[in-house]
C-alpha cells in the first residue's frame, strides 16, 4: 500500500457504472483477460467489487457492489476494488477469524463460519499445533476440542465452485481461544498481544500493566464472543483510523482485550466479568447505531455510549 | 410530506438482523414497503443449482395471508431480479428476499404495488452487497381518458396535482392524453390505462407490465380499447428518461449518505 | 413470521414458537375478555363484526411475546369502529367521513411479561431476565410468561417446562411483572395520545388514513 491515489470526489459507484479511471491501467485490450487475471507486472489486479465482464466491451470491468473506487497505482502491482461494507461476510484467503466447531470427522473440524451459511473445515493437516510445525494429523497431537469450540483461524482456500471455505490454523497463536488461555498463559497472551497491542498503547502507562498476562490467570471469568456487523469489524480492525474514537474512549474506561474475526466475532475478555458485559454493551449499542456514519465518524456519539455504560 | 413529492422516503438498513434493508414510501400513494435481503445462505438442497445462487422471493401482504396476488408479484420480482443479479458469483447458495407490505391504498392493487416493491428491493440488495450486473429503476406511469370531456372532469386535479407536483402532469404532443406518473388510487381509477415500466441504469428495458384499463374500475377490467402503439413507445421513452436520470440519481443519492471503508 | 425477522424461521412451515406464541396471545387476549364482544355484535343473532389482527415480525432478537403482545393491544386500542345505526331492518354503516368512528370497548389492556430463568446463582436466588436477546432465550433454562393488567390483576401464568423455579420466586415475578405493565401501560397510553394529537392537528391526511383502515 505505498501509492494508494485517492479520488478527489470519492463519489458512489453503482453496479454496472462505467469505470474511464481504470482504461490507462489496462494493456491492451486484444489480452485482456490474461493480463487482469495472473501476476505478471503492469496487470491490474481486481479486487472484491470488480469482475471481468466479457459482454460489455466498453467497460471490460464491471463493478457489481455499490461504494468508492479503491485505486492502487503502484508499478509492479496496480490494484483496484470497491469499498463497500455489506453487513455479510464474504471470506476472503488471509482473513484472521473466529470460528465454532460444529463437529469434527475423521479428517477434518467442520466449523461455522457465519450463521445461515454452508459450514467451513479446517483439515488437521491445516492445524498446527506448536512452533515445530508439528500438525494435528496424528490421533495424539490432536487437540480434543469440545463441540462450540472457539477456534481462531485464517482463511486458506476460498473458491465458489469448492463444497466448503477451507481454514488454517498456521501457528499457535492460533487455535483454539478459551481453552488456550485456561491452559497456558503464554500462548494466550501472545494471541491476545497480537491483536491488541492498541490497547495497551492507548492507554495511561499505569494501566497497560494490566496486560494479557496478569489476566490469562483468573479461571472464573469467561470470556464473550460478540458477534458485529461487518462496517464495525473492519472499524475494530482499524485500531489507529475508524476505530480509534471508540477504542480510545473505551480503553480509558476498562482495560480489556479483544480478538477481532474478521467474520463478524469479537472474543471479548477483561478483569472481571462485569467489565467484560460493559465492553460488550458498548460495542453492541455503538454497533447498533452505526454510529460509523455520523459526521464525526461516531466519536460524540463513542464517548456517551462508553459515558453511559461504565459511568462517568 | 416530503419536500419534493417525487422523492421517495428511502430509509436503509432499519432491519438489524438482515444483511441489507430497506423501507420506501411512494411519495403519491403512500404505499410503504419494507424489504429485506439475506445472502447468500445455505440453500436447501432441493432448491441448489450447481453454477448459480438461487434467488427466492417472498411477497408478504398487510393483510391476510399470501395468496395468487402474492405469488404473481414476487414472480414479476424474481424475474427482473434474475437478469439483474449476477447469480453465478455464488453458486449453491440462496438469495432471500422478502418484502413486505406495510401500508397500501389499494392493497388489491397489483399496479400500485409493483413500482414500489421493485425499486425497495433493489435498494436492499444494493445494501446487502449482492452482487449485481447493474442498477434498475421502475417507475408507474397512467394515462388518463383522451377525450376532451373526460379531462375536464379531471382537469382541475390534474391541474392542482401539477401544481402541487403530486404527480408528474405531461402532455404528450399531438394527442389529448394526460400522463401521471406514480398516480395514487384515485387517479388509477381514472386511468385509460397503466403502465408499470422498469429500466436498467443503461436503458435496457427489463420488466413492462401493462394494463389497459376502462375508467373507474382501477385497473381491474379492460374496454377492449387498447391504446396506441406509437403513444406506447412516446410513454416508453419518457419512462426510460424518468428511471435511467431521475431514478438513478435517487439511488445514488440515497446511498451516498453511507459510509463505505 | 418469516425470514425477514430472521433466517432461521422457514416460509410456510410454523415452529414451536409459532404455536406457543399464537396460544399465548389467544390466552392473554381473547380469554381474559379484554374485548368485550358484545359491543361489536350489530344486530343480536344475526349481524356481528369481525376483527382480525395480522401480526408481522420484522426482526427477531428475542422477546417475541411481549412484543407482541404490546403490539396487538396497541392496535386494538388505536383502531376506531365505523358508527352503525340500526332502524328497523336497515342497517347503515357510516363512512368515517360522515360520522367519528368509535373506539373498540377494550376492558382492560392485559400485557405479557416473560422471564428468561438462568439457575440459581451463589446464594440460591434464580437469575431472571426480562426482555431477553435471541442470544439471551438460547441459553435460558426456563421461561415464564405473566399476563397481567395495569390493576395488577393477573390473567394467565404460563411455564412450560424449564428449570424448576420455587413458588416464592414466582410470586416475585407476578409483582415485578404487575409492576412493569404499569410502565408499559403508561408507554402505550403516551403513543396512543401522541397520535391522536398528530390526526387531529386539522390536517386531511388523517381521513384517508382512516379510510384504508376500514377496509382492512
Amino acid at each position: 500500500m505505498t501509492s494508494t491515489m485517492s479520488l478527489d470526489s470519492p463519489s458512489i459507484i453503482l453496479p454496472g457504472d462505467p469505470l474511464p479511471q481504470l482504461s490507462p491501467l489496462l494493456t491492451p485490450p486484444s489480452s485482456d483477460t490474461s493480463t487482469t487475471t495472473d501476476t505478471k507486472p503492469r496487470s491490474l489486479r481486481l479486487g472484491p467489487g470488480l469482475t471481468l465482464s466479457p459482454t460489455t466491451p466498453s467497460t471490460p470491468i464491471l463493478p457489481y457492489r455499490y461504494g468508492t473506487l479503491n485505486l492502487n497505482t503502484h508499478i509492479k502491482r496496480p490494484t483496484a476494488s470497491i469499498l463497500s461494507t455489506p453487513r455479510h461476510y464474504h471470506p476472503s484467503t488471509n482473513d484472521p477469524v473466529l470460528v465454532t466447531l460444529l463437529r469434527t470427522t475423521a479428517e477434518q473440524f467442520i466449523v461455522q463460519l457465519t450463521p445461515y451459511t454452508p459450514p467451513a473445515i479446517i483439515p488437521f493437516e491445516n492445524y498446527i499445533i506448536n512452533n515445530a510445525g508439528t500438525t494435528a494429523s496424528a490421533r495424539k497431537s490432536r487437540p480434543n476440542l469440545p463441540i462450540g469450540a472457539t477456534i481462531y483461524a485464517r482463511v486458506a482456500v476460498v473458491h465458489k465452485h469448492l463444497e466448503s471455505v477451507e481454514l488454517t490454523v498456521p501457528d499457535p497463536t492460533f487455535g483454539e481461544v478459551i481453552s488456550q488461555k485456561n491452559t497456558s498463559s503464554s500462548s494466550a497472551s501472545s494471541t491476545s498481544n497480537q491483536k491488541n497491542k492498541k490497547e495497551s498503547s492507548s492507554i495511561p502507562a499505569a494501566t497497560a500493566t494490566t496486560g494479557a498476562s496478569s489476566i490469562a490467570n483468573r479461571a472464573e471469568v469467561t470470556p464473550y464472543i460478540l458477534s458485529t456487523s461487518q462496517p464495525m469489524t473492519k472499524l475494530l480492525l482499524a485500531e489507529e483510523t475508524l476505530g480509534k474514537p471508540l477504542l480510545t474512549a473505551m480503553a480509558a474506561k476498562i482495560p480489556f482485550e479483544m480478538i477481532v474475526g474478521k467474520n463478524g466475532r469479537v472474543w471479548i475478555d477483561a478483569a472481571t466479568q462485569k467489565e467484560v458485559i460493559k465492553v460488550v454493551r458498548c460495542f453492541k449499542e455503538f454497533d447498533e447505531a452505526e454510529a460509523w456514519n455520523d459526521e464525526d465518524g461516531g466519536l460524540a456519539k463513542g464517548r456517551y455510549i462508553v459515558g453511559k455504560v461504565c459511568g462517568k | 410530506m416530503t419536500s419534493s413529492p417525487l422523492t421517495p422516503e428511502i430509509s436503509l438498513n432499519p432491519l438489524p438482523q438482515s444483511d441489507g434493508s430497506c423501507q420506501y414510501t411512494c411519495p403519491t400513494s403512500r404505499t410503504t414497503i419494507l424489504t429485506s435481503v439475506n445472502g447468500p445462505l445455505e440453500v436447501r438442497p432441493k432448491d441448489e443449482l450447481p453454477n448459480h445462487a438461487t434467488i427466492e422471493v417472498i411477497v408478504k401482504p398487510g393483510i391476510g395471508v399470501a395468496g395468487v396476488r402474492e405469488t404473481r408479484l414476487s414472480s414479476l420480482i424474481h424475474s427482473t431480479l434474475q437478469s439483474l443479479i449476477l447469480t453465478n458469483h455464488h453458486p449453491r447458495t440462496l438469495i432471500q428476499i422478502v418484502a413486505q407490505i406495510v401500508q397500501a391504498e389499494d392493497h388489491t392493487s397489483l399496479p400500485l404495488l409493483l413500482t414500489p416493491l421493485l425499486n425497495c428491493t433493489i435498494l436492499s440488495l444494493l445494501i446487502a452487497g449482492i452482487p449485481m450486473r447493474t442498477v434498475g429503476w421502475s417507475v408507474h406511469l397512467a394515462v388518463l381518458q383522451d377525450t376532451k370531456k373526460d379531462i375536464k372532469g379531471v382537469e382541475g386535479q390534474v391541474f392542482k396535482l401539477a401544481k402541487t407536483g403530486d404527480g408528474d402532469a405531461m402532455e404528450t404532443e399531438g394527442d389529448e392524453q394526460i400522463v401521471v406518473r406514480n398516480p395514487n388510487s384515485e387517479i388509477l381509477s381514472l386511468a385509460k390505462s397503466s403502465h408499470t415500466l422498469t429500466f436498467s441504469k443503461e436503458g435496457d428495458v427489463l420488466l413492462i407490465e401493462s394494463l389497459e384499463c376502462s375508467q373507474g374500475s382501477g385497473g381491474e377490467s379492460a374496454d377492449g380499447q387498447g391504446w396506441d402503439i406509437t403513444d406506447f413507445l412516446k410513454l416508453a421513452e419518457e419512462g426510460k428518461r424518468i428511471c435511467c436520470e431521475e431514478g438513478v440519481e435517487i439511488v445514488r443519492e440515497a446511498l451516498g449518505d453511507r459510509k463505505v471503508f | 413470521m418469516g425470514p425477514m425477522a430472521s433466517p432461521s424461521f422457514e416460509v410456510g412451515r410454523p415452529t414451536d414458537l409459532d404455536h406457543t406464541l399464537s396460544r399465548l396471545l389467544e390466552k392473554s387476549i381473547r380469554r381474559s375478555t379484554a374485548l368485550d364482544l358484545e359491543s361489536l355484535c350489530i344486530v343480536t343473532a344475526q349481524r356481528v363484526w369481525s376483527l382480525r389482527a395480522d401480526l408481522h415480525f420484522l426482526s427477531h432478537d428475542g422477546n417475541l411475546i411481549d412484543t407482541a403482545c404490546i403490539a396487538t393491544i396497541t392496535a386494538l386500542a388505536h383502531f376506531r369502529l365505523p358508527v352503525v345505526t340500526v332502524s328497523g331492518e336497515d342497517i347503515t354503516i357510516h363512512p368515517v367521513t360522515e360520522r367519528v368512528p368509535v373506539p373498540l370497548s377494550l376492558l382492560h389492556w392485559p400485557i405479557c411479561v416473560t422471564f428468561s430463568f438462568f439457575g440459581e446463582d451463589d446464594d440460591g436466588e434464580m437469575v431472571c431476565v426480562l426482555d431477553a436477546t435471541a442470544q439471551e432465550e438460547a441459553l435460558r433454562e426456563g421461561d415464564m410468561t405473566v399476563t397481567v393488567n395495569k390493576n395488577g390483576e393477573v390473567c394467565q401464568i404460563s411455564k412450560s417446562g424449564g428449570v424448576a423455579v420455587e413458588a416464592e420466586t414466582l410470586m416475585k415475578c407476578a409483582r415485578m411483572a404487575a409492576q412493569k405493565v404499569k410502565g408499559i401501560d403508561k408507554l402505550i397510553a403516551a403513543a396512543l395520545r401522541e397520535d391522536e394529537v398528530a390526526r387531529n392537528k386539522g390536517n386531511l391526511d388523517w381521513l384517508k388514513e382512516g379510510r384504508s383502515e376500514n377496509e382492512r
